[in-house]
């Protein structure tokens, strides 16, 4: 015997027809779509939007280094062999000893990758800004091992409404591996992190290398 | 004759051909229009918000990451823009009950029955308004629009049973908002 929830379910996926539902279900299934249906109307676009947004699509040249930007900028997926990976971590992490003296200037406009910046945090921790370029998404989160992947995250804020997504979280220093979540399902991985490594599942998780703190 | 796959169009305007954008605007602007009018736009509005959704996607075409889902990114840019005019208006609603144009009088409902619906249709479009974004985004697409739950998750970018969810919680936050309505729904 199915469940209401399965059998919505079912329902939902196209597997059930709504004439053999169980009644309950059917009658909230016809209600429901009476209720919406007093919403629905015949909706074309009329002539003048086409013409409207091919006019300022006519208006808007882009030029080639704009596409150039775009392309460059377009985050992708990318798979490193466990050892490549290894190997860029250690790599960052040398030349992060070598430089020590690398923290951020206060107010540089942000990156569209995850750098440690000085912050009021607890003993130990260090604010560390992450940052996400997308100005065509509705939401970015950010999780990691240092949120024990917590599928929820924390938010990123698009403060200014110009698609740059930031949030800051105070770690303590320590190689971290994260990626972003976008629109809530999507896990993409930071463009410009230091460096990616497989997270042994097919996916691509992003390295954060948060140094201890030097004070002035 | 077979169209074009959008990936197809999108790496021609990328290419520079830039009219083919048409293409895209003529598979996709019903749809998109009609999903901003259901989230309750008016008319002009509505228009307005599609219009600027395709003139972006075309200014960050180059940022489509999956070209063969340019719908999906294409709605998400139109999703966007909702909230923010719906943020804008604070929930303004300005959009007059009964559609644009004139009906024949022999056309006209009575008036008490005009006055019933006129009701209904407020009581309906006030709860779908009133319920999270993301759960009247999968109500309107799928009750409004006809979609399926798979269509609904490449749309909205993610997972069918994200969307199944949303459509639960949706039907349970329209059932108690409208459970006065009508003695039938238990």
């Amino acid at each position: 015997m199915k469940t209401k929830q399965q059998e919505l379910d079912r329902y939902l996926d196209g597997d059930v027809p709504l004439a053999e539902l169980r009644d309950q279900l059917r009658l909230e299934e016809e209600q429901l779509s009476r209720w919406l249906g007093t919403l629905r109307e015949d909706i074309r676009a009329p002539r003048a939007l086409r013409e409207g947004i091919m006019r300022r699509v006519a208006e808007t040249p882009v030029p080639p280094w704009k596409r150039l930007a775009d392309w460059t900028l377009r985050p992708r997926t990318m798979r490193l062999t466990p050892a490549a990976g290894a190997l860029a971590v250690a790599a960052s992490a040398l030349l992060l000893t070598l430089w020590p003296d690398s923290s951020p200037p206060a107010g540089s406009s942000p990156e569209p990758s995850a750098t440690a910046a000085t912050g009021t945090t607890p003993a130990g921790f260090v604010s560390t800004r992450f940052v996400f370029v997308a100005p065509e998404v509705g939401s970015v989160h950010v999780t990691g091992d240092f949120l024990s992947w917590d599928p929820e995250g924390v938010a990123l804020e698009d403060i200014r409404g110009t698609g740059i997504w930031t949030a800051d979280v105070a770690l303590p220093p320590g190689v971290y591996q994260y990626t972003f979540i976008v629109d809530g399902a999507r896990w993409q991985p930071d463009p410009l992190a230091v460096s990616q490594v497989s997270d042994g599942f097919g996916q691509v998780n992003s390295v954060l290398i948060v140094s201890p703190r030097t004070e002035a | 004759m077979t169209e074009a796959p959008d990936e197809a169009v999108v790496a021609r305007v990328l290419s520079g051909r830039r009219d083919d954008f048409g293409v895209l605007v003529g598979r996709y602007q019903d749809q998109m229009l009609a999903y901003v009018r259901y989230a309750g736009f008016g008319p002009s509005e509505a228009a307005d918000i599609v219009q600027d959704a395709f003139v972006r996607a075309y200014r960050h075409l180059g940022r489509c990451g999956e070209p063969e889902r340019f719908a999906g990114w294409l709605f998400r840019i139109v999703r966007n823009l909702c909230h923010s005019a719906r943020s804008r208006n604070a929930r303004r609603r300005t959009e007059p009950l009964e559609p644009h144009g004139q009906r024949l009088e022999s056309q006209l409902p009575r008036p008490d029955e005009c006055l019933e619906a006129g009701r209904l249709k407020e009581r309906v479009r006030e709860a779908l308004d009133a319920i999270p974004d993301d759960q009247r985004e999968a109500l309107i697409l799928m009750y409004l629009q006809g979609y399926s739950v798979g269509e609904i998750a490449a749309l909205a970018g993610t997972s069918a049973s994200a969307v199944k969810m949303r459509l639960k919680r949706g039907r349970e936050a329209l059932k108690s908002r409208l459970a006065t309505l009508e003695a039938d729904w238990t």
